[in-house]
């Protein structure tokens, strides 16, 4: 039996708006520790993988551990009938065929019952290498967020280049090219912590396809800011600590270069 | 299943008996056939319970009365699929879930009786169900082998090693196989029709006086069988006729071919060959109680022989059975290793009623495998 309690539904909203529009089906692994998922898109370009302590709900017990399947944008939907101040409580028997939410209100005046049947998902447990990253860059999520955002209006594939003295987002389309440069540290003090920060052992550079950097950018609202890491050849992982509850992670493969190819 | 037509060309070839005329001989039986039948009276409890105690009972009832009338049972199961008929499963497979769908939502309005038919379709003979059948039949000290891969070519390796006399079957297939008497359609009262090869020369529909095995089999994957489907217009009758007129295998496809009246495929004599290989060379357990056995093959391969009709990569014949582990291969014929997962029978988690996989699907079905991608080559699995 399966039964945790969110003080607040809006956290487990954003969380699942941060994966349905990448994965639509996937299974939350739920053990005593907490509970986790991972999965890789459709086209298998990217994975996230997203994990939550136990310790950071007001109350979470798992009996067993189990596996259930879900359709992201389906319980997107049924997360929306919450309101963001409503708690969440998730329940499932052992064994299950259905998980249920209930949404209570603040003032308990109204509690809402959803059970949402599950799916019956073939999961294979994939294990991302431990990766010692040469150049770890941390940036303000919206900041991020907003970087993709003007970078698509170019083009669809972002170059990525980490050096000490700053981090540069480059892209080059039909209509023309832009560059974004972020030096460290600039931003700070006055806005308290929200800066740029640039931890770089060894210079690199690598290419990502936009569309992707774009749906890990919808993790915006879970975290103040947002890390991303790089070696070379190895796929980025873009990562957002969400506080004592835990973090969504994304990796993305690169783009290789065309004169690889040949 | 089975050879298309066969069975109704050979009618005057096959006696009726019953199996009192047969006491004191060994019986090799094909028990899937009996199972399938099994599942007709209790389809809804399999489906909804996971419950087929009354199918078990009709096999017992059977094996009993083989015992009855002095008949010593061995009772043959099915293994593993072959390769080369994996697709075939697939398609069956997809055809069960669409009657199961069909019988779940007749079988919630209430309308039990139209159910059961549905799920008659949609019941399969599981490994389960063989397991709950071998542990009837240890208690009563009733023989049985599970056959690596088809029952039908293990049942003919029985009865040409001396190990039965004959064979119960409803499958025309063990005829192509190499059977020499099979007793076909036994009915509750214990009467069927009897095959002996010895009669094949009498048969008055096709004349087979001269038919040596070799051309009972080309007539029979001529005519359809499950390997290789027959091609557009070809029957029993023009197969014999083909057969009759050519009687080597490699004249009868150049003979076809050249006739002009069908169109061959350009892979046909490929296909035929690996289908003619398979009713050759399929493994079997070898079933010497108490002793440990490879698999062999139905009858020995001539490698020269192969090699001269095959490609290089076919020649292990893997199409006719991948070779298993010595010791897998013995817990598998003993019941006590499931044939097609590999998982001893004591680690499988309990058999959970097919319609749980319906009420939990009908909502929900998960979006087609995805093929992999650039992410793959950074994973360890």
């Amino acid at each position: 039996m399966i039964e945790c309690r969110l003080a607040e539904a809006s956290v487990l909203k954003k969380i699942v708006e941060a994966l349905k529009d990448l994965v639509t089906d996937a299974a939350f692994e739920f053990s005593e520790n907490g509970l986790q998922l991972q999965a890789m898109d459709s086209s298998h370009v990217s994975l996230c993988y997203l994990q939550l302590l136990s310790t950071g709900f007001e109350h979470f017990r798992c009996d067993k551990e189990s596996s259930l399947g879900v359709s992201l944008p389906n319980l997107a939907k049924v997360l929306k009938c919450a309101n963001n101040d409503d708690t969440l409580t998730l329940k499932a028997k052992d064994e299950p065929d259905v998980i249920s939410l209930v949404f209570e209100s603040k003032k308990q005046d109204c509690i809402k019952d959803f059970d949402m049947k599950l799916m019956d998902l073939e999961q294979e447990q994939l294990a991302i290498p431990d990766t010692e990253y040469k150049s770890k860059v941390t940036i303000p999520a919206d900041e991020f967020r907003r970087i993709i955002a003007d970078l698509q209006v170019l083009g669809d594939t972002c170059k990525i280049t980490a050096e000490k003295a700053g981090v540069r987002f480059a892209v080059e389309g039909d209509v023309g090219k832009a560059n974004i440069t972020l030096k460290p540290g600039e931003a700070a003090d006055e806005e308290g912590g929200k800066s740029v920060n640039i931890d770089v052992e060894e210079a690199v550079e690598l290419r990502f396809a936009l569309r992707y950097l774009n749906y890990f950018a919808k993790a915006t609202p879970l975290a103040e800011s947002v890390e991303l890491s790089m070696s070379k050849d190895v796929p980025l992982l873009v990562e957002y600590k969400m506080g004592e509850i835990g973090a969504i992670q994304y990796y993305l493969a690169p783009k290789i270069d065309e004169e690889d190819e040949e | 299943m089975g050879i298309s037509g066969l069975l109704r060309a050979l009618k005057t070839v096959m006696e009726r008996k019953h199996l009192q005329d047969l006491s004191g001989q060994s019986a090799a039986v094909d028990a899937l056939g009996w199972l399938h039948r099994g599942t007709y009276c209790c389809s809804t409890e399999i489906c909804v319970n996971a419950d087929w105690s009354k199918c078990i009972s009709y096999c017992m009832k059977r094996v009993e009365m083989l015992r009855h009338f002095g008949v010593k049972p061995i009772m043959v199961f099915d293994g593993d699929n072959l390769p080369m008929k994996k697709d075939t499963e697939n398609a069956r497979q997809q055809s069960r879930k669409e009657a199961l769908a069909r019988g779940y939502k007749l079988y919630q309005e209430g309308r039990g009786a139209e159910a059961q038919q549905e799920f008659i379709k949609a019941v399969d003979v599981t490994p389960a169900m063989i397991r709950s059948l071998i542990d009837r039949l240890e208690a009563s000290g009733v023989d049985f082998v599970v056959a690596p891969y088809e029952a039908d070519a293990q049942l003919a390796y029985l009865q040409r090693q001396g190990k039965a006399d004959f064979v119960i079957s409803e499958d025309s297939d063990c005829i192509a196989f190499g059977c020499d008497r099979v007793l076909f359609k036994l009915d509750n009262e214990g009467s069927g029709d009897y095959f002996d090869r010895k009669a094949l020369g009498t048969n008055k529909q096709l004349a087979m006086k001269t038919f040596t095995h070799d051309m009972v089999l080309d007539m029979c994957i001529l005519a359809g069988c499950d390997y290789l489907d027959s091609l557009p217009g070809m029957g029993i009758v023009r197969a014999h006729k083909l057969v009759h007129q050519y009687r080597k295998t490699e004249r009868i496809l150049r003979g076809l071919r050249f006739n002009g009246k069908t169109s061959v495929p350009k892979n046909y004599e490929a296909r035929f060959i690996r289908a003619r290989l398979t009713f050759c060379h399929q493994l079997v357990h070898p079933y010497t109680p108490g002793v440990k056995n490879g698999l062999v093959p139905l009858n020995a391969v001539d490698a020269d022989a192969v090699a001269k009709l095959l490609p290089l990569e076919d020649r292990i014949l893997h199409f006719a059975g991948p070779q298993i582990d010595d010791t897998v291969a013995h817990h598998i014929a003993r019941g006590k290793i499931n044939a097609i997962t590999k998982i001893p029978f004591a680690d499988e988690p309990a058999p959970r009623p097919l319609i749980k996989a319906i009420e939990s699907a009908t909502l929900a079905m998960p979006s087609k495998v995805s093929a992999p991608g650039p992410m793959d080559r950074f994973l360890s699995r």
